[in-house]
């Protein structure tokens, strides 16, 4: 019952797992408009968004589509997971597929 | 924005030190066989005061949560669910405990100051990943109608025969070298794996009527985030050295089965045989979630450092196609000896199990079959007896000898210090004979009760509820009779180890 080599295909999508909520839902929204790749999907308690190669979550414009102020290290507490390598930054979090 | 991290975090580095008043070797107790570099990355340059804020925002959202749902039951949960949740709660509780250990042990090892800030933090993170799911059992144990099992989680983490995969898995990532730790547990366990559980069956735990659960996953993998993060960073500073790529790819060669035997059976296990309403199979979260986003996404771009495919990972593949069923074999088969209400398979969902997996039935069909003929207290026969009792334990995994499928079993023994030893597989034979020191001491099911009476074992590990007659166990949800210890003793199964008399069986080519 030897096992064949197998064939792992490289994916070069980036993407995070928000925890439900309006925060997540103003991420997405931003992201829709920013990259028209981007598949969004919801789940019964988080949202999955997914785009090719690099996405960029810009706080200031979250915020502004909240209506509220908004940081990266809130972000931080809905953002349950990433696919890609991040990078974390003042007003930024940026997931990239090339390892840096 | 009043000030820029990034620019402080750059700053503070520049601020680290040598002590001059104990020698590196005192200053990092044990050693490592890795090279480290001196610089190395940190990708969430988290400082501790943005941490605590954090964390705090992370608890308050989610305890305010865990205070409404103690306020209004919204709905009755799914038993099947409830009742699984007794052994999962119990052992990731004790995993993220030890975790935290391992975590300690990591920054006083590796000197780089970016590294040794992300495990110290991440100590913490598994300090309130352990509290989270004791709040959850505790939540549980208070709101479920049977509280039994709940309420010995941490007792039986410590000595049920299943947990001791978990153990087994907790204690080499506690004992092996440092950097092998982080490189095993940050990224097979955190990046490959917990993704698959945290995230993966959140949707299970909502769809069970389980909202705390679902919370308790998201919150935590919000952490694990982080954790992956410091394994890739471990990785990164790791690579700038060409001597350290034969280390890591030993290691990688390693983790990649270890973590797939001693995590990924029992998270497939879980999100195929207890949950009710079926989406995806664990199959297809493996593909998703394992092959996809890890192998595909991140592990194959570290080719070009030389980084060569995991050399069991056609095993681990071949393996991800009957894992769950063959763990579910083993598990109820053994029902007795663990300490919650069983809800087998029924007919409709064995249609599904065909649907997902082909073949399913011809390998599986008849252990269900005799499963349900066998529920009843006063029938006086025992699945486990009749199935002729559990097969050797692997030394290194601690999973019974029955994967891929218990009629095709890739099981192998090997003589050592004068002691027959069972392995599941060539692989964990194998990085048993590159450790042996590592693994001999471990003390299986056989270990501790070859030739006793199986209700002596239950009386012993002490899964019985309030009456001291009536085991916590039940092979159904609502047995006719509750079955009690005497029920048990009245089968006259002797636990009887299948190595007694058995000769040396060579490993097969897998």
């Amino acid at each position: 019952m030897s096992a064949d080599k197998v064939q792992i295909e490289e994916r070069n999508n980036v993407g995070v797992k928000l925890i439900a909520g309006e925060e997540a839902d103003a991420a997405a929204e931003v992201i829709a408009e920013s990259y028209p790749d981007a598949v969004i999907e919801r789940y019964p308690a988080y949202l999955s968004i997914e785009v090719p190669n690099h996405v960029s979550f810009d706080m200031q414009r979250i915020a502004e589509q909240l209506g509220r102020p908004y940081d990266a290290p809130t972000f931080l507490v809905i953002m349950s997971s990433f696919n890609g390598r991040i990078n974390v930054e003042d007003d930024r979090i940026t997931i990239s597929s090339e390892i840096i | 924005m009043a000030r820029s991290l990034t620019k402080a975090y750059e700053r503070v580095k520049n601020i680290d030190w040598e002590p001059t008043y104990i020698s590196a070797a005192d200053k990092y107790v044990e050693p490592t066989r890795f090279f480290l570099p001196k610089k190395a990355i940190d990708p969430f340059k988290t400082f501790i005061r943005e941490y605590f804020s954090m964390e705090r925002e992370k608890e308050s959202r989610h305890y305010s949560m865990l205070e409404a749902a103690s306020r209004i039951q919204a709905s009755q949960p799914e038993p099947r669910w409830m009742e699984g949740m007794k052994f999962a709660l119990s052992n990731l509780s004790a995993i993220e405990y030890s975790a935290g250990r391992q975590m300690g042990r990591m920054a006083r090892v590796v000197a780089p100051m970016e590294l040794r800030q992300g495990y110290m933090m991440q100590v913490l993170d598994e300090m309130r990943h352990t509290q989270l799911e004791m709040n959850t059992l505790r939540h549980h144990m208070r709101s479920w109608p049977d509280p039994s099992g709940y309420d010995i989680a941490l007792k039986a983490a410590g000595n049920s025969v299943g947990a001791g995969i978990f153990r087994s898995l907790s204690e080499d990532f506690t004992t092996c070298d440092a950097v092998e730790t982080s490189l095993g547990l940050q990224i097979f366990v955190e990046t490959a794996y917990s993704n698959m559980f945290f995230v993966g069956l959140s949707t299970a735990a909502v769809q069970s009527g389980d909202p705390v659960m679902a919370s308790t996953m998201l919150t935590i993998q919000s952490d694990e985030s982080r954790h992956m993060a410091n394994g890739y960073a471990t990785l990164m500073t790791l690579l700038q050295d060409d001597r350290n790529i034969p280390l890591i790819q030993e290691t990688f060669d390693k983790w990649a089965w270890r973590g797939h035997m001693g995590f990924e059976v029992g998270l497939s296990l879980f999100a195929d045989y207890f949950v009710k309403h079926k989406t995806d199979s664990a199959k297809e979260m493996s593909q998703r979630w394992l092959i996809e986003d890890f192998y595909g996404g991140f592990y194959k771009k570290l080719e070009k450092y030389g980084i060569k495919e995991p050399r069991w990972l056609p095993d681990v593949i071949r393996n991800s196609e009957w894992a769950s069923h063959s763990a579910a074999v083993y598990l109820f088969g053994a029902w007795p000896v663990f300490y919650h209400r069983y809800d087998p398979i029924d007919a409709r969902e064995m249609e599904w199990f065909e649907k997902k997996y082909p073949g399913w039935y011809s390998h599986y069909g008849k252990f269900w079959e005799a499963y349900h003929q066998m529920t009843d207290a006063d029938g006086g026969m025992l699945v486990l007896k009749e199935l002729g009792g559990l097969p050797a334990f692997c030394q290194v995994c601690q999973l019974p000898w029955i994967f891929p499928r218990p009629d095709a079993s890739t099981g192998c023994t090997m003589q050592h210090n004068g002691r027959t030893i069972a392995f599941c597989s060539p692989a964990c034979k194998s990085i048993f004979e590159n450790d042996p020191v590592h693994y001999s001491g471990f003390k299986s099911f056989y270990d501790l009760y070859d030739g006793w009476d199986l209700a002596d074992v239950i009386l012993e590990l002490g899964y019985l509820r309030e009456d001291g007659k009536t085991l916590m166990a039940q092979p159904v949800l609502e047995p006719k009779r509750m079955w009690t210890v005497d029920d048990i003793r009245r089968c006259r199964y002797e636990v009887t180890s299948p190595l007694r008399n058995m000769a040396t069986t060579p490993a097969t080519a897998g």
